[in-house]
């Protein structure tokens, strides 16, 4: 087009700028592309982050209402991990719930850790007795996010995970 | 030889691409526009993490409201202290149990909560300093055990008015023992948004007389008493009885009788003494027996030594028996069904 301006139609692109303007556009798409994965990864943690404790709170919800203590288990490996009510727990009054994969939509292959007690429990009537915390963190990245269920009510908060600490101001 | 015109290429419009103005404009307005796309979708993903964020305080506000409305039907006396809603008395749960607790409420800058574990978002949370739980036959109560511990309840209080506690009438107008509880969800950087319930206390209807003592003046109280002494409470009357206070040094045992034969309501002699129970002293169930719950019979405390019968309406034709002893912060004996 520079050419056409010049009046020196005809012409084509000398090699030299064709491939300066490849590489050009390979170093933008590279970095777009990194930047891309980085945000999708983000997006998957904190996507199964708040998976997690939605399920918990319905967990909760149901354990508030029953007389019986609803145990949750964490179970499988790698993208195939999943939480859904402990069977070998009877009664269960979280046996109703259907269990869920930690990380149901993405479109990478992102793998959540589980880090921590893969058994929990909400006593009858929604009472904690011990605090629970899950982290979780991608495979390859720095990045990790923690799921807390606090004593005695159950309250779950969400928070990025940083140097042992639950920061529930940055997400919650 | 002339060389063959080229009609087309005489026709066609001279060659030209875009010059480098067209392309600078272009760039720009390009530019502009994806600039504001970025904005209006940032806007939008802001907007809708707020509405998520501001749902789950909410659904967490409905749970910590549940948390506290069980604790709070444990309790024999509520007070407000500082800001704070104390429950006194509370059972922990256990029908056999003896003893009692005091659980607070409050609702404190996030700054004096975060510890190395967690950090919460605030700007308040809502605390709760109390005993902890266990599970006993599959059943959670509170454990004697263990000191008190706190816990938060629930994050994202704001900072302006978090935490207001009123006393309110029922339906009927007649009881004080509902409070309405306000917390203000802070939703973001959006204003504060109360969110207000009702905690009913299972506290007699006329122990809230005990709790405004200046607004419901209780006359005819001499030095062996209050017998028989009738005021109004909620637009209803009720008799409050003081039995002899000089034998219980220290203390004000006061008699009231709820229900006070109306339909729907338990008839109930609930003495409330005023002071912690004295060291030494015993309940016992009649005159010639050492042990035993003295609820619905006779009763009598023992300090030092000497057994005083407390409870029984001698001035009324029908005997009334006492069905519960509850002194400051100490629930003794409580109705068994």
């Amino acid at each position: 087009m520079v050419h056409a301006m010049n009046g020196r139609s005809g012409r084509g692109f000398a090699l030299p700028e064709l491939m300066i303007t490849v590489v050009i556009l390979g170093i933008l798409a590279g970095v777009g592309t990194v930047g891309m994965l980085a945000s999708v990864r983000v997006w998957g943690l904190r996507n199964a982050a708040v998976e997690l404790a939605g399920y918990l709170d319905n967990a909760q919800a149901l354990a508030a209402a029953s007389t019986d203590a609803c145990v949750v288990e964490i179970s499988g490996t790698g993208s195939d991990q999943q939480i859904g009510p402990a069977a070998a727990i009877d009664p269960n009054s979280c046996a109703g719930l259907a269990p869920a994969r930690l990380l149901p939509t993405s479109p990478l292959p992102i793998i959540i850790e589980v880090v921590g007690d893969t058994l929990f429990t909400i006593e009858a009537g929604g009472i904690v007795i011990r605090t629970f915390t899950a982290v979780l963190a991608v495979e390859g990245s720095d990045q990790q996010m923690c799921v807390q269920i606090f004593t005695p009510s159950a309250l779950v908060s969400i928070g990025i995970f940083a140097s042992q600490n639950c920061d529930h101001a940055a997400s919650n | 030889m002339r060389p063959p015109i080229n009609h087309a290429s005489r026709h066609r419009p001279p060659a030209s691409g875009f010059t480098l103005v067209e392309l600078l404009v272009t760039v720009l307005i390009g530019g502009f526009v994806s600039l504001g796309l970025t904005a209006m979708l940032q806007a939008e993903f802001r907007s809708s993490s707020s509405i998520l964020r501001f749902q789950r305080s909410s659904r967490h506000a409905d749970q910590a409201r549940r948390f506290m409305e069980v604790e709070a039907a444990r309790a024999s006396r509520v007070e407000l202290d500082d800001g704070a809603l104390v429950l006194h008395g509370v059972h922990p749960g256990e029908p056999a149990a003896t003893s009692s607790y005091t659980i607070r409420y409050s609702a404190i800058p996030v700054e004096e909560m975060n510890t190395i574990d967690s950090s919460f978002r605030g700007p308040y949370v809502l605390l709760r300093d109390g005993p902890i739980y266990m599970v006993n036959n599959g059943v959670p109560e509170l454990d004697p055990d263990y000191d008190p511990v706190s816990g938060v309840l629930l994050d994202g209080l704001a900072a302006e008015s978090p935490f207001l506690v009123e006393e309110v009438a029922d339906a009927s107008g007649s009881t004080l023992g509902v409070f309405s509880l306000t917390l203000n969800l802070q939703g973001g950087a959006e204003a504060a948004i109360p969110q207000t319930f009702l905690i009913g206390v299972a506290t007699s209807p006329a122990f809230a007389v005990l709790q405004q003592p200046k607004e419901n003046f209780i006359s005819n109280c001499g030095t062996v008493g209050c017998r028989n002494t009738t005021i109004t409470v909620g637009g209803g009357s009720r008799t409050i009885q003081e039995w002899d206070t000089r034998r219980l040094t220290g203390s004000s045992p006061r008699v009231i009788q709820s229900g006070q034969g109306t339909a729907g309501i338990p008839d109930q002699v609930i003495i409330y003494f005023n002071s912690p129970r004295p060291d030494g002293t015993a309940i016992r169930r009649g005159s010639g027996t050492n042990s035993g719950s003295c609820i619905r019979t006779e009763c009598r405390i023992v300090i030092g030594g000497v057994s005083y019968q407390v409870q029984r309406d001698t001035s009324s034709n029908a005997a009334r028996w006492v069905d519960t002893l509850v002194f400051l912060d100490d629930v003794v004996a409580v109705p068994a069904n």
